[in-house]
């Protein structure tokens, strides 16, 4: 197994070109992660990721590298649509139309796709137990893998208060875990 | 202030430092095991190891062409736009006139109301604060000495707590070693400190002490270090301290109002005024209270208070400020033209001991040149508390997939909220849990709330809770199947004793452009150098009390040690005396840990002072003493504080210590060497290991190589490996190997087999379930483990080889009886015994060298607020393997301890 690589864009240095040849394939699986762990089903999570790179496209002049980092820049926006969707759930009806014509490529899953979907579905129904902040910062910190003070300045908390959060919320998943598993 | 729980904040440190090293944000970081719940915290990194390692890339499908066209947006991105910035400038005659204005229109009769007028000072270090009643330092002071130098460059001291910023150029020992000196002598003890700014490498620490005594304006920081640095406090209010160019002034209390009914109430002169600032809503107040602004941002600082003594301001954590629910979601702050900027942050919101919420919210742009801005926030969140219930009829027999009608509405400010089924899921054996949505709230313009405030229901355990979900719907969700409680059946009333709701806006509070305030460093005053005073260094102790009961130490004896005051029994136990304890010596000091000469003619103690709160040994001492009359010798008497390990090597030629690290956050490990001859070479050496996470050490039988559990540095995961630390003659690292080198896969608490050719240790075979532990073995061949067997039970984690290596023994906790099981396991077959149950703290088990014994001291006591965890009492027990039987060897009662005990092989 490799060794982590840490993946932070720049770190607040002006960022290559090139970097962003990469940064679409880093990124949108760590939003559609934090999507889904926030409670969106697949094809839901689809369409929102996508809207938030087209709405991070849009903005990308905005984005200055000098003062945040890309993925706390994203992730604000990721934030932002994810809760423009949940106010108003006819957000679905108003996405750009080329995401309208989209096929859905859902094949017949496998025997071993039907194993991980059914992990994946007992550590979202444990997600789904969590209270809304405590999921917020179980998905900022697993998906965007966001340091603490990164998820402070998303979520307005202070460093100190996200570790206890997190801390906390891991006991509670792994009971609701153990207790999925206990089931199986 | 709340004090800081070292324990806890110990652990959530070491959490989270693994998380990040798991999910490579801080690959390298210097953590390691700092608590004594090791079972928990490794089954809390495989839950984190999950949420990391769950991947939905199958799932994922980006719009057609989303791709290609962030591929041509790139060039943009150097480009930053600049022009919707705001452009800075100084308001100095707004604030004036502002402040003027204020001072006129709110014109106290008493100079003491001009304080608290002021309202809220701002120190970058600790953001706003009340200027009423807080003390700063004067100016910051600074001491040198050797060449480093130690900084106090802020303090803050009021009735919650005093907190102090300190800076240091290389580094400070032990920041728990610090207190403020009173001019009378007496001392106030640190409660607790923490990285400023937050981060491993920084150079400065924050800490905290409680409230000064009144009148003691002069006090002198010190550290056993040495470093004695003198503080003087001076009122906040006369301090200097930059403008926070008020908004509103400070809100009297009802009380004091009321307590002058003859003067105009200036109460109701600020109210008529604070209109400018305020916004209300269902008999809640928010008002606009003090800005802070600095070169690339603003701060504002919002304040709650309720109007009618029902409504609360603040929800959960405490925050003011909520998302919107309809329209613009935005918390942001826009200028005349149009143009905005979203808040970037903020600080948690903190309740005040009279019920007033206040939150900061930071801006990070660039202020306008005069003019008004307007704060525009989503909603508030605020607090109700309520006294009714939802009941729902259970059935004599709930099953899982069972759903419940029921028709339950409760009514909060006019918002309904309606319950019309529960559904009971889980697997009906373990866990059973009722869980119910409310229907989706209107929005309106009526509050949503967002979470009910549950009481324990009747017959439940202490699972249950609501949050809020899509659609603004609440859930409840109570587990109807618990450990103590049993299954619930028939009628269960579940108590709502209040809610937590938004205040749907959006609401919008104009204020001026507020004044830069620039940052002034203020040079530090510096402290006598010479007055820099370290700790004295232990008195050698008294050999006066010793004495040796002529019993000389044989092969199988038990030793064990009871502490009384300050000094030790030594006893020993034989088999062929029936086990009666026989006195062996007494021994000045408090001993924790005895190493037996091998040709036992005498002995090697540590004496020590227990640290009850974090459960570790300060002050210690190392002695030998031959067996023979004559007085114990002192070999080393500067151990490291905070010893949380102690091992002698199996010839006695070694002592191995681990001590909490506290700056690294890791353990440090030492080596005594015993056979020193002089006072230099008898000094505690640091062994230079090159990975900062090992912990269970383990001297090998047989030679001078230490076994350890540990995380690689740099782990993707998490996962503890076996290492092994070779040592030269000398006692030098030689190498140190991972054993294991399992990157996915634990690999814990290793136990020599008796003629050190490998060790067992426990492991994880990876895989679908995390949870099943196995007992590995490997003969000193990098990764050439192989599996011994499953454990049988699965929360059994920590284990002791028996020296015929025919069995292990560890510790379960059963939730039922309350009680902690030690439980045998058998090599051959798997088969397993319940050797005996403890009500209490199990401390050191240990094996006869022939396998038939087992001992344990059983530890009781209780937690005290200022003094950690006290022991009452202590038992040791001797279990006989063969016949099955158990009895209490000892019993001892507080302050008689037993502290130690060990078999001589």
């Amino acid at each position: 197994l490799k060794l982590p690589v840490n993946r932070q864009p720049g770190n607040g240095k002006p960022l290559p070109p090139e970097s962003f040849d990469c940064l679409f394939d880093q990124h949108y699986h760590a939003v559609f992660k934090y999507l889904r762990f926030q409670g969106l089903e697949t094809e839901e999570a689809n369409d929102l990721a996508s809207a938030v790179f087209l709405r991070a496209l849009d903005k990308l002049p905005t984005f200055d590298p000098n003062r945040a980092r890309f993925k706390t820049w994203l992730f604000t926006l990721v934030r932002n649509t994810l809760y423009n969707h949940w106010r108003d759930q006819a957000a679905r009806k108003s996405l750009p139309i080329e995401l309208a014509d989209r096929q859905s490529s859902h094949a017949p899953m496998p025997e071993e796709e039907a194993v991980r979907q059914e992990d994946h579905n007992d550590l979202l129904k444990a997600l789904r137990l969590l209270e809304d902040r405590e999921r917020e910062i179980i998905a900022l910190k697993f998906s965007a893998r966001l340091t603490n003070r990164q998820i402070a300045e998303l979520t307005g908390l202070t460093d100190s208060n996200i570790g206890v959060i997190l801390f906390r919320t891991l006991k509670r998943l792994k009971m609701e875990l153990d207790a999925e598993n206990r089931h199986a | 202030m709340r004090r800081i729980d070292m324990r806890e904040e110990k652990t959530i440190r070491y959490v989270n430092g693994v998380i990040d090293n798991l999910l490579g944000i801080s690959p390298g970081r210097d953590f390691s095991q700092a608590t004594n719940d090791a079972g928990e915290m490794d089954s809390l990194i495989k839950v984190a190891s999950i949420l990391a390692d769950t991947e939905f890339q199958e799932e994922t499908l980006p719009a057609p062409g989303l791709r290609e066209r962030w591929m041509r947006g790139q060039a943009d991105v150097a480009r930053p736009d600049k022009s919707n910035r705001l452009l800075i400038r100084f308001a100095w005659a707004t604030a004036f006139v502002a402040i003027m204005t204020l001072l006129i229109i709110f014109h106290q009769p008493v100079m003491a109301a001009f304080g608290r007028l002021l309202g809220y000072g701002y120190l970058p270090e600790a953001g706003f604060f009340r200027l009423d009643g807080t003390y700063v330092l004067d100016s910051p002071v600074e001491q040198t000495h050797d060449g480093n130098r130690l900084t106090v460059t802020q303090g803050l001291a009021g009735s919650q707590g005093t907190r102090l910023w300190i800076t240091f150029s290389t580094s400070v020992d032990n920041p728990e070693a610090a207190w403020l000196e009173m001019p009378d002598q007496s001392r106030v003890e640190l409660q607790g400190w923490g990285r400023y700014p937050d981060q491993p490498a920084s150079q400065g620490l924050l800490l905290i002490f409680p409230a000064l005594p009144k009148g003691r304006d002069q006090v002198v920081l010190a550290f056993e270090q040495g470093w004695r640095l003198p503080l003087k406090w001076v009122p906040a209010a006369q301090a200097g301290i930059p403008s926070t160019n008020l908004l509103v002034p400070y809100p009297l209390s009802g009380t004091e109002e009321s307590a002058d009914p003859g003067t105009a109430s200036p109460d109701n002169q600020l109210t008529a005024s604070s209109r400018q600032t305020c916004v209300e809503s269902n008999a809640l107040e928010v008002c606009l209270q003090a800005t802070y602004a600095y070169e690339g941002g603003l701060e504002l600082l919002l304040e709650g208070r309720t109007l009618n003594g029902e409504l609360h301001p603040g929800g959960y954590l405490g925050d003011l400020v909520g998302p919107g629910i309809a329209g613009d979601d935005r918390l942001y702050i826009s200028d005349i033209s149009g143009q905005s900027v979203d808040a970037a942050g903020g600080v948690p919101g903190e309740i005040s001991q009279d019920g007033l919420v206040t939150q900061t919210l930071k801006f990070p742009f660039l202020l306008p040149d005069t003019g008004e801005l307007t704060l525009h926030i989503p909603s508030f969140y605020a607090h109700l508390n309520l006294d009714t219930s939802i009941e729902l009829d259970l059935g004599p027999d709930p099953q899982p997939g069972q759903q419940l009608a029921l028709d339950a509405s409760l009514d909060i400010l006019g918002q309904r909220l309606h319950f019309s089924q529960a559904t009971l899921v889980g697997d009906g054996s373990r866990t059973l849990r009722l869980e119910m949505k409310s229907d989706p709230q209107e929005t309106g313009d009526g509050i949503v709330v967002t979470m009910l405030e549950l009481g324990k229901p009747q017959g439940i355990d202490d699972m249950y809770g609501s949050g809020f979900g899509p659609q603004r719907q609440v859930s409840v969700t109570v587990e109807l199947l618990g450990v103590v409680s049993g299954l619930k059946t028939g009628v269960l009333d579940i108590p709502v004793v209040g809610a937590t709701f938004m205040l749907p806006g959006p609401y919008e509070i104009p204020f001026q452009v507020p004044q830069e305030s620039p940052q002034v460093a203020q040079t530090p005053v510096s402290a006598d150098p010479g007055s820099f005073e370290p700790a004295p260094t232990p008195t050698p102790l008294s050999m006066a009390d010793y004495s040796f009961s002529g019993r000389a130490l044989q092969p199988g004896d038990l030793l064990f040690t009871v502490v009384e005051d300050d000094q030790t029994q030594l006893y020993a136990a034989s088999s062929q005396h029936d086990l009666a304890a026989e006195q062996v010596a007494v021994l000045p000091g408090k001993v924790y840990s005895i190493g037996v000469q091998p040709d036992l003619t005498g002995i090697y103690y540590l004496t020590a002072t227990h640290d009850n709160v974090h459960k570790t040994l300060d002050n210690g001492q190392v002695f030998k003493v031959s067996l023979d009359g004559s007085l114990p010798v002192l070999l080393a008497g500067s151990l490291a504080e905070d010893l949380s390990d102690v091992q002698w090597s199996h010839d006695g030629h070694f002592l191995a210590l681990q001590a909490v690290d506290m700056l690294s956050e890791g353990l440090s490990t030492w080596l005594v060497d015993l056979a020193c001859q002089g006072a230099d070479s008898c000094q505690p050496r640091r062994l230079d290991l090159p990975e900062p996470a090992l912990w269970n050490m383990q001297w090998s039988p047989v030679d001078d190589v230490i076994a350890f559990s540990g995380v690689p540095a740099g782990s993707k995961y998490g996962a503890a490996d076996i290492f092994v630390a070779n040592l030269d003659k000398n006692g030098n690292l030689a190498e140190l190997v991972n054993l294991t080198a399992s990157e996915e896969i634990y690999d814990m608490f290793p136990q020599w087999l008796s003629d050190g050719s490998g060790m067992v240790f426990v492991c994880s075979l990876g895989g679908p379930d995390p949870n099943l532990y196995h007992l590995c073995k490997n003969d000193l061949q990098v990764g050439q483990e192989e599996v011994v067997m499953q454990i049988p039970v699965e929360t059994l984690h920590q284990v002791k080889l028996a020296p015929d290596n025919s069995s292990f023994v560890g510790d379960i906790y059963n939730p039922q009886t309350q009680t902690q099981e030690y439980i045998q396991v058998f090599l051959q077959d798997g088969a397993y015994r319940n050797l005996v149950e403890l009500e209490n703290y199990s401390v050191r088990v240990e094996f006869s060298s022939d396998s038939r014994y087992l001992t344990i001291i059983d530890q009781s006591g209780h937690d005290d607020p200022q003094r950690g965890w006290v022991q009452d009492a202590n038992k040791l027990y001797i279990i006989d393997l063969s016949a099955g039987e158990n009895h209490v060897l000892f019993e001892s009662q507080s302050p008689q301890l037993i502290t130690w005990q060990g078999w001589v092989r």
